[in-house]
């Protein structure tokens, strides 16, 4: 792709056109869930922006070369400066280009390394910030101001996208269904509202295209009409980084508290480990999950909508929004798995019905745009009531069972980890797929929250909120985990020193989300079978595992006390037998002993024992 | 029984005791003659039951070399010690009519080596044995508790030594004692009696009121000489001081014992040898209550706990002399030194009644069912309601001369 004909992608679309396609709206409500919201939204941006590059561009970036210990050491370090650096911890309002320029270089220094190694990388930075006089009331309620920064190198805005960005429904996502992690472009937007509605602060933007050779720098709010209003003018500057963009804002909200920012982050890494992702949090620690795989994932196709997912409203819609002139290339275009023929099948079926309602015919050069609404009703029916092929699976982008394996056993260290990928399946005419991964023992901590034992994606994205309320955790607990030998928490969940992970991916699931901020994937029975057809398989695994682990622990204990006695035993039978006259002396304590202790190994003499043993062995 | 088929006979109260010893003595020794007949008439032990003999030092050390060389061979063999230990579990108990003792049948237990559920007591087993193989070496004894502080360690608990104390003896068919390893007796003997203990000489008649205190070790025993007629086995220590006291061996040429509430082994033991050697009756004197008729059938028979050495500890001979039921009417006990029988004790009746060997003896069931009846009990010191002589004076005499006994 040439370089002049990258004008940008972002386009506008219209409030009315927005609502009516999806009419819930993300909460930023104040509640320890809205840091978490902030980092959610930003960081799904950002992966987004460097997966689209990638997609683009593949030698934008560098994988061959795994991330080193002195790397990250590196890190960490200069991370520690830089936070030494900018601990007069006032809230910063940039009057020119430059001094916004000269931060965002101080920002990027600690990863000035995996920059130049072309790392693909993502830095967020949250932390409270002293609160302004105005809003000191606010203080009293336990309410803190806190600065939100970002960084990521994708791709980068060129200026006509930038001036764009964070007004609402202006997406490069929200037109056509695919395996995205959003799928409305409207993140930024809304935080970017909350944030200034809630510290009076302008969102600070530097981005950088990867074509030009400057960046564009500027400070804005967003307004009521949709517009924008700058507080530094966009500018073009020397780039203080290759390519990306960095945002930074201040918002309102209730005292930080570990276990949602960090835990979404750590989650989201586990499975965007293409990505090298550093966070650092209120508390100054720096989390620093680095790439772990040296491939992205590959880019996932548009789904045309297959026939079955179609309901009359969207039908319409589709007719009426049609580049198509005629009806049979209509519909031979718009949809999956619908042949020329089929088309035709449909049309003539058409017809036939509107014959005997007595009602105008149609054709297969029919303007689609023209249709009555009868004509629609009666084409809709006929066109609903064809048998069609499943749709096609190449919409779909797994993270696979070898690198959901590599990547938790990597980051949770356990004794055991095993992941299955289920074969494509679809609903609602969208396919998709369900990975589970179990991970167990080892440096996993015993937990005693449920909710920490099951970490639910939804297209490489973590999902923290209304846990109870999704399909998966449904499907979790309905697994018989006792046959599995884990023990279970009263709502059915397994408990202990395990883990838990189930990925669903793939258009599928954005048809399937329940509730404004797409936390749960709503219930539909070949949806849970998937899921815990997927988490009996991994249980298998782990339950052989478990009972191969018991039987050599027995067995080792077995020996060990065997042993044990079998000294006292063969010494004081040694103390009988040196006073009989019929050995002469002959009789060594060694050897006694090394014979018990020899066949301590093998088959167990007890009833009960053998049975074990039978059990165990097969 | 009813009192009314006894009209016209005099209450044994009323009877005038006779001290001319002849006709004192003329039921016992008429039992004597009888129970002399019978043990001529008894053959030896049924071919299906364990044989517990009592055995010379020797053998017990022979049969010890005999079970180590058995497990040095399967180690040699296999590496996998067995040991084979005749079951001393309830469905292993036989009980011999004929002989009027429990014995142990041929079932035998396999205590592996190397199964986590018995090499515990397999290597409790082995060490025990080395311990009394010593005990044997150097002649001497040691009691339960003894053995059990030689390895703590390994033993645990007393009762998981103790255990293994049995089974070995059971293992190398003897009895325990033979082994060398001996419970704390308790009891005490007095009377016309001279015996060797230790190499010491004892008269029985020279030991002023307490008496000889039985010794564990009861082959280091070996009786002298008696002219005792009789053996009174007494419930109590205070029943054999207030014969002490009278030096009642000299009106009544007998020797009396006491075991002190339930008897232990050396003390049942003793009895054993002194009615065996002797072969002179034994009569015992017990509280009436179901646990004075429960301590006379301990030393009839022996307790289910040591079944498979009861031949060396039950005494079949003995009688069961009182205090009856009976005699509470008989000798006019006061109403008032009479107690009510509590639950505890009407069940326990009811559970001697059902016992086989109680059932065979019509006389007995007949005092435990007048037991029942009359709900009452009375202590032997009751007797003493008549005067503190009574016991020495009217009741013994009267009772030994009538053969008034169970």
């Amino acid at each position: 792709m040439s370089k002049e004909k990258v004008v940008g992608e972002i386009k506008q679309s219209t409030i009315a056109e927005f609502m009516r396609k999806r009419t819930q709206l993300v909460g930023f409500e104040f509640g320890f869930n809205k840091h978490m919201q902030y980092v959610a939204e930003f960081l799904d941006n950002a992966l987004d922006a460097v997966e689209s590059f990638y997609w683009r561009f593949p030698e934008a970036y560098s994988l061959e070369n795994s991330i080193s210990n002195d790397i990250l050491s590196e890190i960490v370090s200069k991370t520690k400066e830089m936070i030494e650096k900018n601990k007069e911890n006032n809230l910063k309002e940039f009057r020119t280009a430059e001094e916004v320029i000269e931060h965002v270089k101080e920002f990027v220094k600690p990863i000035k390394t995996l920059l130049d190694m072309k790392e693909p990388v993502v830095v967020i930075w949250l932390r409270e910030v002293e609160t302004p006089t105005f809003l000191s009331n606010a203080h009293r309620e336990n309410v803190r101001v806190y600065e939100f920064t970002i960084f990521d190198n994708g791709g980068g805005m060129v200026p006509q996208d930038l001036k764009k960005f964070g007004i609402y429904l202006a997406s490069s996502k929200s037109e056509k269904l695919r395996q995205t992690r959003g799928s409305q472009g409207f993140g930024a937007p809304s935080a970017f509202t909350d944030a200034q509605n809630t510290t009076g602060k302008p969102i600070t933007v530097v981005s950088k295209h990867y074509s030009r050779d400057k960046a564009t720098v500027a400070s804005f709010f967003t307004t009521t009409k949709n517009t924008k209003d700058y507080v530094v003018h966009p500018r073009s500057v020397e780039p203080p980084f290759p390519h990306g963009t960095f945002v930074k804002l201040y918002y309102l909200n209730i005292m930080y508290k570990r276990g949602y920012a960090d835990v979404y982050v750590e989650r989201a890494a586990l499975l965007n480990a293409h990505v090298t992702i550093v966070f650092i949090d209120p508390y100054s620690e720096i989390h620093v999950y680095p790439r772990r795989v040296s491939e992205f994932p590959p880019e996932p196709k548009y789904a045309k909508p297959h026939p079955a997912s179609v309901n009359i409203g969207e039908f319409q819609d589709l007719l009426r929004d049609t580049k198509q002139k005629t009806l049979l290339s209509f519909l031979s275009k718009t949809f999956s798995r619908m042949s020329s023929e089929k088309a035709k099948k449909i049309i003539e079926e058409t017809n036939e019905e509107l014959k005997k309602l007595g009602l105008p015919l149609i054709a297969k050069n029919t303007n689609p745009k023209k249709l009555t609404k009868k004509q629609i009703e009666v084409l809709f029916k006929v066109f609903t009531s064809q048998k069609y092929l499943a749709p096609s699976k190449d919409t779909v982008v797994p993270v696979g069972a070898e690198v959901f394996k590599k990547v938790v056993k990597e980051m949770l260290k356990p004794e055991f980890v095993e992941a299955v990928t289920r074969p494509p399946t679809s609903g609602k005419g969208l396919s998709y797929v369900v990975e589970a991964c179990i991970a167990y023992g080892g440096e996993i901590p015993y937990t005693t929250s449920s909710s920490q034992v099951l970490w639910r994606f939804v297209n490489r994205t973590p999902k923290l909120r209304d846990n109870s309320d999704c399909a998966i955790w449904k499907a979790a607990a309905s697994v018989n985990w006792k046959n599995y030998k884990l023990d279970v928490f009263e709502n059915g969940l397994p408990r202990g020193s395990v883990r838990l992970f189930v990925h669903v991916a793939g258009p599928f699931v954005h048809v399937m989300f329940k509730g404004q901020s797409k936390q749960a994937l709503a219930e539909d029975k070949l949806l849970i079978r998937e899921i815990k057809l997927a988490l009996e398989e991994v249980a298998r695994k782990l339950r052989s595992y478990i009972t191969g682990k018991e039987t050599a622990e027995r067995k080792a204990k077995r020996a060990y006390v065997l042993s044990k006695y079998a000294e006292k035993f063969a010494k004081s039978l040694y103390n009988i037998l040196k006073t009989d006259v019929e050995f002469d002396g002959s009789i060594d304590p060694e050897t006694l002993l090394r014979k018990m202790k020899s066949s301590i190994e093998g088959v167990e003499e007890t009833l009960e024992e053998v049975a074990i043993v039978e059990a165990s062995g097969s | 029984m009813s009192t009314k088929k006894r009209r016209g006979r005099t209450k044994l109260a009323d009877r005038k005791p006779v001290w001319e010893l002849d006709k004192l003595l003329r039921r016992v020794r008429e039992l004597r003659e009888q129970l002399a007949r019978r043990r001529e008439r008894l053959g030896k032990l049924p071919p299906n039951v364990m044989v517990v003999e009592e055995l010379p030092a020797e053998e017990v050390h022979r049969r010890i070399h005999e079970v180590a060389r058995q497990l040095y061979m399967q180690i040699e063999k296999t590496g996998r010690p067995v040991f084979e230990i005749p079951a001393r579990t309830s469905d292993n108990i036989i009980y011999d009519e004929d002989h009027d003792m429990l014995l142990l049948g041929q079932k035998r237990i396999r205590r592996v080596f190397h199964s986590l559920a018995s090499v515990a007591d397999a290597t409790r087993t082995i060490r025990i044995l080395e311990i009394i193989h010593e005990l044997i070496e150097e002649g001497i004894h040691a009691t339960k508790r003894e053995i059990f502080y030689n390895d703590v360690k390994l033993f645990k608990e007393q009762r998981f030594s103790d255990n293994v104390i049995e089974d070995i003896a059971a293992m190398l068919g003897t009895t325990r004692n033979s082994t060398h390893v001996v419970a704390a007796a308790k009891g005490a003997a007095i009377g016309r009696l001279v015996i060797r203990d230790s190499g010491d000489v004892i008269d029985l008649t020279k030991l002023g009121s307490g008496g000889w205190a039985i010794t564990p070790f009861l082959d280091q025993v070996e009786i002298l000489e008696s002219d005792a007629e009789l053996v009174l086995v007494v419930e109590k220590d205070a029943a054999l001081i207030r014969l002490a006291e009278a030096k009642y061996w000299n009106k009544l040429p007998c020797i009396v014992i006491t075991g002190k509430g339930s008897a232990d082994i050396a003390t049942r033991a003793f009895l054993r040898k002194l009615v065996k050697e002797l072969k002179i009756p034994a009569f015992a004197l017990v509280d009436s209550d179901p646990y004075g008729h429960y301590i006379f059938s301990v030393y009839l028979r022996g307790s289910k706990k040591l079944s498979y050495e009861s031949p060396f500890l039950a005494t079949p001979e003995i009688k069961l002399l009182g205090v009856l039921s009976k005699d509470l009417d008989e000798f006019k006990i006061p109403k008032e030194v009479r107690l009510p029988m509590t639950k505890a004790d009407i069940e326990r009746t009811e559970q001697l009644l059902k016992e086989p060997f109680v059932q065979r003896n019509k006389k007995w069931v007949r005092d435990l069912e007048l037991m029942l009846e009359r709900k009452e009990k009375a202590e032997i010191q009751a007797l003493a309601s008549h005067g503190f002589k009574y016991l020495t004076e009217q009741y013994l005499p009267v009772k030994i001369e009538t053969g008034d006994w169970i």
